[in-house]
Protein backbone atom coordinates (compact mmCIF):
# COMPACT_ATOMS: atom_id res chain seq x y z
CA UNK A 1 0.00 0.00 0.00
CA UNK A 2 3.02 2.15 -0.15
CA UNK A 3 1.97 3.87 -3.50
CA UNK A 4 -1.11 4.77 -1.83
CA UNK A 5 -1.26 8.95 -1.29
CA UNK A 6 -3.80 10.63 1.42
CA UNK A 7 -5.47 13.63 0.84
CA UNK A 8 -5.49 15.84 3.39
CA UNK A 9 -8.93 16.50 4.70
CA UNK A 10 -10.09 19.76 5.77
CA UNK A 11 -11.02 19.80 9.53
CA UNK A 12 -13.45 22.17 10.84
CA UNK A 13 -10.98 23.87 12.49
CA UNK A 14 -9.01 24.56 9.56
CA UNK A 15 -8.68 27.85 8.12
CA UNK A 16 -10.54 27.77 4.43
CA UNK A 17 -10.26 31.38 3.43
CA UNK A 18 -6.75 32.44 4.56
CA UNK A 19 -7.12 36.12 3.08
CA UNK A 20 -9.09 38.50 0.86
CA UNK A 21 -7.38 40.41 -1.26
CA UNK A 22 -7.44 43.19 -3.90
CA UNK A 23 -5.46 44.63 -6.55
CA UNK A 24 -6.10 47.74 -9.44
CA UNK A 25 -2.88 47.21 -11.20
CA UNK A 26 -4.25 45.51 -14.10
CA UNK A 27 -6.47 46.52 -17.41
CA UNK A 28 -9.07 44.32 -18.82
CA UNK A 29 -8.43 43.81 -22.84
CA UNK A 30 -11.02 41.65 -25.25
CA UNK A 31 -10.66 40.19 -28.23
CA UNK A 32 -14.30 40.48 -30.28
CA UNK A 33 -15.59 38.32 -32.85
CA UNK A 34 -12.19 36.13 -33.11
CA UNK A 35 -12.89 33.85 -35.81
CA UNK A 36 -12.53 29.98 -35.43
CA UNK A 37 -9.45 29.45 -36.64
CA UNK A 38 -6.89 27.41 -35.29
CA UNK A 39 -3.14 29.07 -33.82
CA UNK A 40 -5.47 33.34 -32.80
CA UNK A 41 -4.67 32.68 -29.45
CA UNK A 42 -1.03 31.51 -30.19
CA UNK A 43 -1.15 34.14 -32.37
CA UNK A 44 -1.82 37.30 -29.78
CA UNK A 45 0.19 35.66 -26.99
CA UNK A 46 3.27 35.31 -28.86
CA UNK A 47 2.67 38.97 -30.13
CA UNK A 48 2.22 40.02 -26.36
CA UNK A 49 5.74 38.22 -25.60
CA UNK A 50 7.75 39.39 -28.08
CA UNK A 51 6.68 42.76 -26.51
CA UNK A 52 7.20 41.81 -23.16
CA UNK A 53 3.79 42.14 -22.23
CA UNK A 54 2.93 39.50 -19.78
CA UNK A 55 -1.25 38.12 -19.94
CA UNK A 56 -3.08 36.73 -16.59
CA UNK A 57 -6.49 35.63 -16.57
CA UNK A 58 -7.08 34.27 -20.17
CA UNK A 59 -10.49 33.12 -20.85
CA UNK A 60 -12.04 32.35 -24.30
CA UNK A 61 -16.25 32.71 -24.19
CA UNK A 62 -17.86 29.15 -25.39
CA UNK A 63 -17.88 29.58 -29.93
CA UNK A 64 -21.28 30.78 -31.29
CA UNK A 65 -21.71 30.98 -35.06
CA UNK A 66 -17.75 30.38 -35.81
CA UNK A 67 -16.68 33.23 -33.93
CA UNK A 68 -15.67 33.91 -30.11
CA UNK A 69 -14.18 36.73 -27.49
CA UNK A 70 -10.78 36.11 -25.81
CA UNK A 71 -10.31 37.80 -22.41
CA UNK A 72 -7.56 38.50 -20.30
CA UNK A 73 -5.93 41.36 -18.26
CA UNK A 74 -2.24 43.08 -18.01
CA UNK A 75 -0.47 45.21 -16.23
CA UNK A 76 -1.88 48.89 -16.89
CA UNK A 77 1.69 50.06 -17.35
CA UNK A 78 2.60 47.67 -20.25
CA UNK A 79 -1.16 48.86 -21.55
CA UNK A 80 0.06 51.35 -24.41
CA UNK A 81 2.44 47.83 -25.72
CA UNK A 82 -0.25 45.74 -25.50
CA UNK A 83 -2.95 47.78 -27.58
CA UNK A 84 -0.58 48.15 -30.50
CA UNK A 85 -0.22 44.60 -29.89
CA UNK A 86 -4.04 43.67 -29.90
CA UNK A 87 -5.01 46.23 -32.41
CA UNK A 88 -2.31 44.46 -35.12
CA UNK A 89 -2.99 41.03 -34.83
CA UNK A 90 -6.65 41.81 -34.54
CA UNK A 91 -6.58 43.16 -38.04
CA UNK A 92 -4.42 40.38 -39.02
CA UNK A 93 -6.87 37.63 -38.10
CA UNK A 94 -10.08 39.68 -38.79
CA UNK A 95 -11.76 40.21 -35.97
CA UNK A 96 -14.51 42.09 -35.37
CA UNK A 97 -12.60 44.67 -32.59
CA UNK A 98 -10.62 44.81 -28.71
CA UNK A 99 -12.09 46.66 -25.99
CA UNK A 100 -9.94 48.32 -23.18
CA UNK A 101 -10.94 48.72 -19.72
CA UNK A 102 -8.40 50.26 -17.38
CA UNK A 103 -11.47 50.66 -14.48
CA UNK A 104 -11.18 47.21 -12.84
CA UNK A 105 -9.85 45.49 -9.88
CA UNK A 106 -8.96 41.86 -9.05
CA UNK A 107 -11.00 40.72 -5.85
CA UNK A 108 -9.72 37.13 -4.61
CA UNK A 109 -10.35 34.99 -2.02
CA UNK A 110 -7.16 32.60 -1.25
CA UNK A 111 -7.07 29.23 0.57
CA UNK A 112 -4.95 25.92 0.85
CA UNK A 113 -8.39 23.99 0.90
CA UNK A 114 -10.82 26.12 -1.76
CA UNK A 115 -10.63 22.82 -3.59
CA UNK A 116 -12.47 20.54 -0.83
CA UNK A 117 -14.86 23.58 0.00
CA UNK A 118 -17.10 23.36 -2.60
CA UNK A 119 -19.47 25.66 -0.66
CA UNK A 120 -16.62 28.55 -1.03
CA UNK A 121 -17.65 30.10 -4.30
CA UNK A 122 -21.21 29.96 -3.71
CA UNK A 123 -20.43 32.04 -0.74
CA UNK A 124 -17.87 34.24 -2.37
CA UNK A 125 -20.67 35.06 -5.36
CA UNK A 126 -23.67 35.39 -3.41
CA UNK A 127 -21.55 37.91 -0.92
CA UNK A 128 -20.39 40.03 -4.24
CA UNK A 129 -24.31 39.55 -5.75
CA UNK A 130 -25.51 41.23 -2.29
CA UNK A 131 -22.99 44.02 -2.20
CA UNK A 132 -24.38 44.84 -5.38
CA UNK A 133 -20.83 44.02 -7.01
CA UNK A 134 -21.47 42.99 -10.52
CA UNK A 135 -18.46 40.64 -11.97
CA UNK A 136 -16.82 40.77 -15.28
CA UNK A 137 -14.22 37.83 -15.12
CA UNK A 138 -14.11 34.70 -12.73
CA UNK A 139 -11.14 32.52 -12.42
CA UNK A 140 -10.48 30.32 -10.23
CA UNK A 141 -7.43 27.65 -9.92
CA UNK A 142 -6.58 25.32 -6.15
CA UNK A 143 -5.01 28.41 -4.04
CA UNK A 144 -7.24 31.05 -5.41
CA UNK A 145 -11.11 32.38 -6.51
CA UNK A 146 -10.47 35.60 -8.60
CA UNK A 147 -13.07 38.05 -9.84
CA UNK A 148 -12.73 41.47 -11.94
CA UNK A 149 -14.68 44.01 -10.97
CA UNK A 150 -15.54 47.44 -11.84
CA UNK A 151 -12.72 49.79 -9.77
CA UNK A 152 -15.10 51.70 -8.38
CA UNK A 153 -17.48 48.45 -6.11
CA UNK A 154 -13.66 46.97 -5.43
CA UNK A 155 -13.68 48.29 -1.85
CA UNK A 156 -17.10 47.40 -1.42
CA UNK A 157 -16.30 43.96 -2.87
CA UNK A 158 -13.84 43.29 0.03
CA UNK A 159 -15.32 44.37 2.75
CA UNK A 160 -18.34 41.94 1.58
CA UNK A 161 -16.30 39.16 1.78
CA UNK A 162 -14.41 39.65 4.79
CA UNK A 163 -17.87 39.87 6.63
CA UNK A 164 -18.52 36.25 4.60
CA UNK A 165 -15.71 34.32 5.32
CA UNK A 166 -15.35 36.37 9.16
CA UNK A 167 -13.62 33.53 11.29
CA UNK A 168 -11.74 32.46 8.45
CA UNK A 169 -9.78 35.20 8.90
CA UNK A 170 -9.98 36.40 12.10
CA UNK A 171 -7.59 33.40 13.57
CA UNK B 1 -22.39 22.45 -41.73
CA UNK B 2 -22.22 25.34 -44.37
CA UNK B 3 -21.39 28.71 -43.43
CA UNK B 4 -23.64 31.84 -44.07
CA UNK B 5 -24.80 32.03 -47.79
CA UNK B 6 -24.27 35.93 -47.52
CA UNK B 7 -21.89 37.48 -44.32
CA UNK B 8 -22.05 41.51 -44.02
CA UNK B 9 -19.33 43.18 -42.03
CA UNK B 10 -19.79 46.62 -41.30
CA UNK B 11 -18.32 49.37 -39.33
CA UNK B 12 -19.08 51.90 -36.65
CA UNK B 13 -18.93 55.27 -37.82
CA UNK B 14 -18.78 58.55 -35.50
CA UNK B 15 -21.55 61.05 -36.77
CA UNK B 16 -22.41 64.57 -36.29
CA UNK B 17 -18.20 64.77 -36.20
CA UNK B 18 -17.43 68.16 -34.07
CA UNK B 19 -18.62 71.38 -36.40
CA UNK B 20 -20.35 68.96 -39.11
CA UNK B 21 -23.84 68.50 -37.36
CA UNK B 22 -25.48 65.87 -39.56
CA UNK B 23 -22.95 66.37 -42.33
CA UNK B 24 -19.42 64.93 -41.14
CA UNK B 25 -18.57 61.24 -40.46
CA UNK B 26 -16.16 58.59 -40.58
CA UNK B 27 -15.93 55.19 -40.38
CA UNK B 28 -14.38 52.99 -37.32
CA UNK B 29 -12.39 49.88 -37.16
CA UNK B 30 -14.80 48.29 -35.27
CA UNK B 31 -17.24 45.79 -37.05
CA UNK B 32 -21.08 44.01 -36.53
CA UNK B 33 -21.04 41.19 -38.44
CA UNK B 34 -24.73 39.82 -40.07
CA UNK B 35 -24.65 36.77 -41.80
CA UNK B 36 -27.86 35.15 -43.78
CA UNK B 37 -27.72 31.54 -42.81
CA UNK B 38 -30.91 30.59 -44.82
CA UNK B 39 -33.20 31.72 -47.34
CA UNK B 40 -36.78 31.22 -46.64
CA UNK B 41 -40.29 31.79 -48.57
CA UNK B 42 -41.06 35.71 -49.47
CA UNK B 43 -42.02 37.56 -45.62
CA UNK B 44 -40.75 34.48 -43.32
CA UNK B 45 -37.83 35.80 -40.80
CA UNK B 46 -35.97 34.85 -38.20
CA UNK B 47 -32.80 36.20 -36.56
CA UNK B 48 -30.50 35.22 -33.62
CA UNK B 49 -27.95 37.72 -31.64
CA UNK B 50 -24.95 37.32 -30.23
CA UNK B 51 -23.14 40.17 -27.97
CA UNK B 52 -24.44 43.34 -27.49
CA UNK B 53 -28.20 43.36 -27.56
CA UNK B 54 -28.85 40.10 -27.50
CA UNK B 55 -31.19 40.06 -24.68
CA UNK B 56 -33.15 42.98 -26.27
CA UNK B 57 -36.34 42.04 -27.63
CA UNK B 58 -36.17 44.95 -30.35
CA UNK B 59 -33.06 43.34 -31.60
CA UNK B 60 -34.06 39.71 -31.53
CA UNK B 61 -36.97 39.65 -32.53
CA UNK B 62 -38.04 39.19 -36.33
CA UNK B 63 -40.87 41.91 -36.49
CA UNK B 64 -38.52 44.90 -34.78
CA UNK B 65 -35.14 44.11 -36.03
CA UNK B 66 -33.19 46.86 -37.83
CA UNK B 67 -32.18 44.79 -40.35
CA UNK B 68 -34.67 42.59 -41.22
CA UNK B 69 -37.16 45.79 -40.78
CA UNK B 70 -34.51 48.16 -43.50
CA UNK B 71 -34.26 45.06 -45.72
CA UNK B 72 -38.22 45.05 -45.86
CA UNK B 73 -38.44 48.71 -46.48
CA UNK B 74 -35.73 48.56 -49.31
CA UNK B 75 -38.07 45.79 -51.13
CA UNK B 76 -40.92 48.19 -50.85
CA UNK B 77 -39.25 51.29 -52.50
CA UNK B 78 -37.75 48.96 -55.16
CA UNK B 79 -41.40 47.41 -54.96
CA UNK B 80 -39.80 43.31 -55.04
CA UNK B 81 -41.16 40.75 -52.97
CA UNK B 82 -38.78 40.54 -49.64
CA UNK B 83 -37.97 36.84 -49.65
CA UNK B 84 -37.41 35.88 -46.03
CA UNK B 85 -34.27 34.49 -44.35
CA UNK B 86 -32.41 33.09 -41.76
CA UNK B 87 -30.24 35.76 -40.09
CA UNK B 88 -27.64 35.97 -37.40
CA UNK B 89 -26.49 39.29 -35.62
CA UNK B 90 -22.99 39.31 -34.30
CA UNK B 91 -22.87 42.62 -32.60
CA UNK B 92 -19.82 44.21 -30.98
CA UNK B 93 -20.72 47.86 -31.68
CA UNK B 94 -22.26 49.18 -27.99
CA UNK B 95 -25.87 49.68 -28.72
CA UNK B 96 -27.29 53.37 -28.50
CA UNK B 97 -23.82 54.49 -27.37
CA UNK B 98 -23.25 56.86 -30.71
CA UNK B 99 -21.05 54.33 -33.10
CA UNK B 100 -23.93 54.06 -35.70
CA UNK B 101 -24.97 50.40 -34.18
CA UNK B 102 -28.17 50.80 -35.41
CA UNK B 103 -26.98 52.35 -39.54
CA UNK B 104 -24.93 48.70 -39.82
CA UNK B 105 -28.35 47.16 -39.63
CA UNK B 106 -29.25 49.82 -42.18
CA UNK B 107 -26.71 49.45 -44.37
CA UNK B 108 -26.44 45.93 -43.62
CA UNK B 109 -30.36 45.65 -45.07
CA UNK B 110 -30.28 47.49 -48.06
CA UNK B 111 -27.32 45.85 -49.33
CA UNK B 112 -29.17 42.50 -47.99
CA UNK B 113 -32.20 43.70 -50.77
CA UNK B 114 -29.98 44.52 -53.40
CA UNK B 115 -28.70 40.97 -53.47
CA UNK B 116 -31.38 38.84 -52.86
CA UNK B 117 -33.30 40.71 -55.40
CA UNK B 118 -30.46 40.94 -57.61
CA UNK B 119 -31.22 44.55 -58.00
CA UNK B 120 -27.69 45.54 -58.63
CA UNK B 121 -28.49 48.83 -58.43
CA UNK B 122 -25.58 51.45 -58.47
CA UNK B 123 -23.93 53.13 -55.14
CA UNK B 124 -25.77 56.32 -55.05
CA UNK B 125 -28.98 54.78 -55.07
CA UNK B 126 -28.23 51.87 -52.63
CA UNK B 127 -26.60 55.56 -50.17
CA UNK B 128 -30.20 57.75 -51.05
CA UNK B 129 -32.19 54.01 -49.58
CA UNK B 130 -30.27 53.62 -47.20
CA UNK B 131 -30.31 57.48 -46.51
CA UNK B 132 -34.17 57.51 -46.63
CA UNK B 133 -34.57 54.94 -44.24
CA UNK B 134 -32.11 56.26 -41.52
CA UNK B 135 -33.55 59.98 -41.91
CA UNK B 136 -29.83 61.35 -41.96
CA UNK B 137 -26.65 60.99 -43.87
CA UNK B 138 -23.82 61.24 -41.71
CA UNK B 139 -23.51 57.74 -40.39
CA UNK B 140 -24.89 55.41 -43.22
CA UNK B 141 -22.54 57.07 -45.64
CA UNK B 142 -19.24 56.60 -44.66
CA UNK B 143 -20.89 53.14 -42.99
CA UNK B 144 -21.34 52.10 -46.76
CA UNK B 145 -18.32 53.90 -48.08
CA UNK B 146 -15.75 53.71 -45.24
CA UNK B 147 -13.15 56.29 -44.21
CA UNK B 148 -14.08 59.72 -43.80
CA UNK B 149 -17.30 61.68 -45.29
CA UNK B 150 -18.56 64.97 -45.82
CA UNK B 151 -22.56 64.93 -47.09
CA UNK B 152 -25.79 66.96 -47.47
CA UNK B 153 -28.68 65.76 -47.85
CA UNK B 154 -32.10 67.74 -48.97
CA UNK B 155 -34.41 64.99 -47.76
CA UNK B 156 -34.69 63.66 -51.80
CA UNK B 157 -31.04 63.89 -53.09
CA UNK B 158 -27.67 63.06 -51.85
CA UNK B 159 -24.63 64.38 -52.56
CA UNK B 160 -21.30 63.56 -50.52
CA UNK B 161 -17.53 63.94 -50.67
CA UNK B 162 -14.75 61.02 -49.20
CA UNK B 163 -12.10 62.42 -47.82
CA UNK B 164 -8.06 61.13 -47.13
CA UNK B 165 -7.42 58.55 -44.86
CA UNK B 166 -6.38 59.71 -41.19
CA UNK B 167 -2.35 59.28 -41.17
CA UNK B 168 -1.86 55.46 -39.22
CA UNK B 169 -0.14 57.15 -36.57
CA UNK B 170 -3.16 59.01 -35.50
CA UNK B 171 -5.96 56.71 -33.09
CA UNK B 172 -9.53 57.43 -32.80
CA UNK B 173 -9.79 56.29 -28.90
CA UNK B 174 -13.36 55.79 -28.29
CA UNK B 175 -14.45 56.08 -24.81
CA UNK B 176 -17.93 54.45 -23.89
CA UNK B 177 -19.46 54.75 -21.01
CA UNK B 178 -22.30 52.09 -19.73
CA UNK B 179 -25.19 54.31 -20.09
CA UNK B 180 -27.54 54.63 -23.02
CA UNK B 181 -28.50 57.74 -24.94
CA UNK B 182 -31.63 57.05 -26.79
CA UNK B 183 -31.45 59.12 -30.44
CA UNK B 184 -34.89 60.73 -30.03
CA UNK B 185 -33.81 62.29 -26.60
CA UNK B 186 -31.05 63.61 -27.99
CA UNK B 187 -32.68 65.20 -30.86
CA UNK B 188 -35.29 66.61 -28.48
CA UNK B 189 -32.37 68.31 -26.20
CA UNK B 190 -31.53 70.50 -29.23
CA UNK B 191 -33.08 73.93 -29.50
CA UNK B 192 -35.46 74.94 -32.50
CA UNK B 193 -33.16 78.16 -32.93
CA UNK B 194 -30.18 78.40 -32.23
CA UNK B 195 -28.36 82.53 -31.92
CA UNK B 196 -27.02 83.73 -35.74
CA UNK B 197 -23.01 83.83 -33.52
CA UNK B 198 -23.42 80.31 -32.75
CA UNK B 199 -24.24 79.11 -36.51
CA UNK B 200 -21.65 81.42 -37.40
CA UNK B 201 -19.24 80.01 -35.34
CA UNK B 202 -19.95 76.04 -36.60
CA UNK B 203 -19.55 77.22 -40.36
CA UNK B 204 -16.15 78.37 -39.93
CA UNK B 205 -15.33 75.54 -37.81
CA UNK B 206 -17.23 72.74 -39.87
CA UNK B 207 -15.31 74.50 -43.02
CA UNK B 208 -11.59 74.24 -41.19
CA UNK B 209 -12.35 70.66 -40.47
CA UNK B 210 -13.29 69.46 -43.67
CA UNK B 211 -10.54 71.51 -45.27
CA UNK B 212 -8.27 70.40 -42.89
CA UNK B 213 -8.79 66.89 -43.26
CA UNK B 214 -8.57 67.56 -46.81
CA UNK B 215 -4.97 69.05 -47.38
CA UNK B 216 -3.92 66.68 -44.11
CA UNK B 217 -3.50 70.04 -41.53
CA UNK B 218 -4.14 67.93 -38.78
CA UNK B 219 -2.88 70.55 -36.02
CA UNK B 220 -6.15 72.45 -36.84
CA UNK B 221 -8.29 69.78 -36.37
CA UNK B 222 -8.73 70.88 -32.79
CA UNK B 223 -10.65 74.19 -33.50
CA UNK B 224 -12.45 71.71 -36.22
CA UNK B 225 -13.60 69.99 -33.71
CA UNK B 226 -15.83 72.65 -31.75
CA UNK B 227 -19.43 73.33 -31.87
CA UNK B 228 -22.11 75.01 -30.45
CA UNK B 229 -25.10 73.41 -32.33
CA UNK B 230 -25.25 70.07 -30.17
CA UNK B 231 -22.58 69.17 -28.12
CA UNK B 232 -23.14 71.79 -25.28
CA UNK B 233 -26.63 70.55 -25.32
CA UNK B 234 -26.28 66.63 -25.54
CA UNK B 235 -23.58 66.84 -23.40
CA UNK B 236 -25.89 67.41 -20.29
CA UNK B 237 -27.82 63.85 -21.04
CA UNK B 238 -24.69 61.68 -19.99
CA UNK B 239 -22.86 62.13 -15.94
CA UNK B 240 -19.47 63.93 -16.96
CA UNK B 241 -20.47 64.97 -20.37
CA UNK B 242 -19.79 68.48 -19.41
CA UNK B 243 -16.50 68.24 -17.98
CA UNK B 244 -14.76 64.96 -19.94
CA UNK B 245 -14.05 67.29 -23.10
CA UNK B 246 -12.51 69.71 -21.40
CA UNK B 247 -10.13 67.41 -18.91
CA UNK B 248 -8.79 65.86 -22.72
CA UNK B 249 -8.58 68.76 -24.87
CA UNK B 250 -4.96 69.33 -23.31
CA UNK B 251 -3.32 66.11 -22.99
CA UNK B 252 -0.19 65.65 -24.79
CA UNK B 253 -1.08 64.47 -28.48
CA UNK B 254 -4.57 65.14 -28.46
CA UNK B 255 -5.83 67.46 -31.04
CA UNK B 256 -9.48 66.93 -31.36
CA UNK B 257 -12.06 65.89 -29.09
CA UNK B 258 -15.90 65.44 -29.72
CA UNK B 259 -18.75 63.74 -28.43
CA UNK B 260 -19.86 61.05 -31.34
CA UNK B 261 -22.80 61.06 -32.76
CA UNK B 262 -25.73 61.78 -30.70
CA UNK B 263 -23.46 60.88 -27.98
CA UNK B 264 -22.59 59.41 -24.86
CA UNK B 265 -19.32 57.73 -26.67
CA UNK B 266 -16.39 60.68 -26.49
CA UNK B 267 -13.85 60.59 -29.50
CA UNK B 268 -10.41 62.39 -29.23
CA UNK B 269 -7.93 61.85 -32.44
CA UNK B 270 -4.37 60.82 -30.55
CA UNK B 271 -1.22 60.97 -31.53
CA UNK B 272 1.22 58.65 -30.24
CA UNK B 273 0.55 56.55 -27.48
CA UNK B 274 -3.35 56.75 -26.50
CA UNK B 275 -3.05 55.21 -22.94
CA UNK B 276 -3.08 58.20 -20.90
CA UNK B 277 -5.66 59.92 -23.17
CA UNK B 278 -8.18 56.99 -22.85
CA UNK B 279 -7.22 56.32 -19.00
CA UNK B 280 -8.15 60.04 -18.21
CA UNK B 281 -11.35 59.70 -20.39
CA UNK B 282 -12.72 56.91 -18.45
CA UNK B 283 -11.63 57.83 -14.86
CA UNK B 284 -13.67 61.32 -15.56
CA UNK B 285 -16.62 58.47 -16.25
CA UNK B 286 -15.63 56.43 -13.46
CA UNK B 287 -15.61 59.83 -11.18
CA UNK B 288 -19.03 60.72 -12.02
CA UNK B 289 -20.47 57.21 -11.09
CA UNK B 290 -20.52 55.58 -15.06
CA UNK B 291 -18.69 52.41 -15.19
CA UNK B 292 -16.67 52.41 -18.94
CA UNK B 293 -14.33 50.99 -21.62
CA UNK B 294 -12.29 52.11 -24.52
CA UNK B 295 -11.55 51.49 -28.01
CA UNK B 296 -8.48 52.48 -30.03
CA UNK B 297 -9.72 52.77 -33.62
CA UNK B 298 -8.50 53.49 -36.92
CA UNK B 299 -10.53 56.74 -38.51
CA UNK B 300 -10.22 55.40 -42.06
CA UNK B 301 -11.58 52.00 -41.97
CA UNK B 302 -12.77 50.29 -45.06
CA UNK B 303 -16.27 50.52 -45.31
CA UNK B 304 -19.10 47.68 -45.90
CA UNK B 305 -17.85 44.35 -47.22
CA UNK B 306 -19.85 41.21 -48.23
CA UNK B 307 -18.75 37.79 -48.98
CA UNK B 308 -21.95 35.15 -51.11
CA UNK B 309 -21.17 31.51 -51.14
CA UNK B 310 -22.63 29.82 -54.23
CA UNK B 311 -25.80 27.74 -52.41
CA UNK B 312 -25.40 23.92 -52.37
CA UNK B 313 -27.89 21.86 -54.22
CA UNK B 314 -29.75 20.89 -51.11
CA UNK B 315 -30.47 24.43 -50.33
CA UNK B 316 -32.98 26.93 -51.32
CA UNK B 317 -31.10 28.93 -54.69
CA UNK B 318 -33.16 30.55 -56.90
CA UNK B 319 -32.56 34.10 -55.82
CA UNK B 320 -29.09 33.83 -55.80
CA UNK B 321 -28.41 32.10 -58.62
CA UNK B 322 -28.50 35.95 -60.35
CA UNK B 323 -25.86 37.21 -58.14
Amino acid sequence: MKDLIVLNSPSAKEKVVEDVRSDHSAARIVLLGVPDVPGVAAKVFSALAEQQVGAAMIVQNNMRGGMTDIGFLVRKERLDAAIVVCRKVAAEVGAQGVSFNTEVARVSVCGRNLGDNPEVPAKMFSALAKAGVNIEMIVSNALDITCVVAEPSASAAVEALQKAFPEDLEV
Amino acid sequence: MNGPLISIRVPATSANLGAGFDSLGMALSLYNVFNVMKLQPCGLFSCDVVGEGFSESELTSARSNMVIRSYIRACEIWNVSPRGFVLECHNVIPLCRGLGSSSTAVVAGVVLANLISGRHAPESELLRVMTVIEGHPDNVVPCYLGGMTVCCWDGMDLRHVKLPPLPEDIHVVAAVPDVQVRTPDARNSLPREVPFGDAVFNLGRAALLSAAWATGQWDLLSWGMEDRLHQPYRSRLFPGGEVIMDRVRSLPGCFGVAISGSGPTIVALVRGAPGSVASTLCRTFSEYGVTSRFFVLQGSAGGCRFTVRRPSSEEESDYLIAM
